[in-house]
């Protein structure tokens, strides 16, 4: 049994393809780690915010869609009510949605708008 | 986009000035290679995601983690970096569920048979790189999956090349050692279902 079969054997095993977003997640991700790094925030709870888009952002879950619109708005300096939307989260948005939201969050930040006080998501 | 001209370790320099651009153009270059081999090591779709995220966020938080000594490749760093990550997610993960394992690798193919002969044996390999040492399994994925050369495997593993080449030699000897067995235990299943 040669290195050419042990070469065989192994290649019986297939990577399943990366998810098309997983570049997107990262991007937004780093958006992310810049802003938590930022000390600046103050009431409103933007800290527990920030601490909880993180933890979003390092699960895969669908609540990456959910913690992006987050973000983006606090980006845009939205200010979010954050019991409405913590009390949204049955109502996670869909992968396309969130891509979306990364697009139009991609060019300029400009999500003025994306989660406004008492949104429903 | 103009940044595609870069080369990685001039991108890597740019992370410092924390150029986002910069950024993109490596984590769109590389993520899918890396993710690749993330997943060789933890056979989990969500896991090697994660794993890949978490190493382009290290480089990204901390950029002055790369050295550009002489003929650094960034590459070479980075699968020590992504490699390193993902052992630490295997050792951490105390059970290792192999149905899990096959329902992530769902298949569109209609033929139910051939798919799920497909997933026996993806299993199968999967479990035996996972009953090798931790090193000689890297060694194997390193040089085997990722193609690298025996140098560049050497110098993500930070061992020397004989080093290197005495694992690889080792790491063989094991798989083979699991081929073999794997082959006899299926042997004596079909003698005792023929012969009762």
């Amino acid at each position: 049994m040669g290195d050419r079969d042990i070469k065989d054997y192994m290649n019986c095993c297939r990577v399943p393809p990366m998810r098309s977003h997983l570049c997107e997640r990262i991007l937004l991700a780093s958006r992310y780690v810049d802003v938590a790094n930022q000390q600046d925030f103050e009431g409103f709870g933007f800290r527990s915010l920030l601490n909880w888009i993180g933890e979003g952002l390092m699960i895969p879950k669908p609540a990456y869609a959910f913690a992006s619109v987050l973000l983006v708005s606090v980006l845009a300096g939205t200010q979010a009510d954050i019991s409405t939307i913590m009390n949204q989260q049955s109502s996670i948005i869909d992968p396309p949605s969130y891509m979306d939201v990364y697009s139009s969050f991609g060019t300029e930040y400009q999500m003025v708008g994306v989660v406004e006080k008492g949104d429903v998501l | 986009m103009g940044y595609t001209k870069y080369s990685d370790e001039e991108l890597v320099v740019l992370l410092k000035k924390h150029d986002h651009r910069a950024f993109e153009t490596l984590v769109r270059r590389h993520t899918e290679r890396f993710y690749s081999c993330a997943y060789r090591y933890c056979h989990d779709q969500e896991e090697a995601e994660d794993i890949v995220q978490e190493c382009f966020l290290k480089i990204w938080s901390k950029p002055d983690l790369w050295k550009s000594g002489k003929g650094a490749k960034f590459t070479t760093w980075f699968y020590r970096i992504v490699s390193n990550a993902a052992i630490d997610k295997v050792r951490a993960r105390k059970f290792h569920d192999g149905d899990d394992k096959i329902d992530l690798l769902a298949d569109d193919n209609g033929d139910a048979f051939h798919v799920l002969k497909q997933k026996q044996e993806q299993a199968e390999v999967e479990d035996s790189l996972d009953s090798l040492p931790e090193r000689q399994k890297s060694a194997l994925i390193l040089s085997f999956y990722e193609d690298l050369s025996n140098k560049e495997a050497a110098q993500v593993m930070g061992v020397g090349i004989k080093a290197f080449e005495s694992l690889l030699v080792r790491a063989k000897g094991a798989m083979r050692d699991v081929m073999l067995r794997k082959k006899s235990d299926l042997l004596s299943a079909e003698g005792e279902e023929r012969y009762g």
